[in-house]
């Protein structure tokens, strides 16, 4: 997700060709969610980087932030997610 | 400062890219991964 709008997420979707996930607007109010979790930054007004795997009871198991120029491992949070 | 691994996920309603509501709230019983990221169409 991200501070983009969802005309702005779908069109993302599609520059992608499709996507099998959701891509969700975190735009109004804006960060709104990225400040819950801590990771907003007020300074460029967006989210940083980061996950969250969550279990089946809404617990959170594993929780990350990526510095510049690092990108989350897709397979590695899915296998946390799956235990 | 994130918040941490052992706490229970904060609960929202966001609209996807399809335009629908999504509840985290309404996922349990299924594990959640979210990813955030600062901007679409920014590289990476």
């Amino acid at each position: 997700m991200s501070v983009d709008s969802f005309a702005s997420q779908k069109a993302f979707a599609e520059a992608n060709g499709g996507i099998s996930f959701k891509l969700l607007a975190d735009f109004h109010p804006k960060g709104a969610v990225a400040q819950a979790y801590g990771i907003y930054n007020e300074d460029r007004g967006v989210a940083g980087r980061s996950s969250f795997v969550i279990d089946s009871s809404g617990l959170i198991l594993d929780a990350r932030t990526y510095p510049p120029g690092e990108l989350p491992d897709p397979q590695e949070l899915l296998r946390i997610a799956k235990g | 400062m994130a918040i941490e691994a052992g706490i229970s996920a904060p609960d929202f309603t966001l609209a996807s890219h399809e335009n629908e509501p999504i509840t985290l709230s309404e996922l349990r019983g299924n594990p959640v991964v979210l990813a955030f990221h600062p901007l679409s169409f920014t590289g990476g």
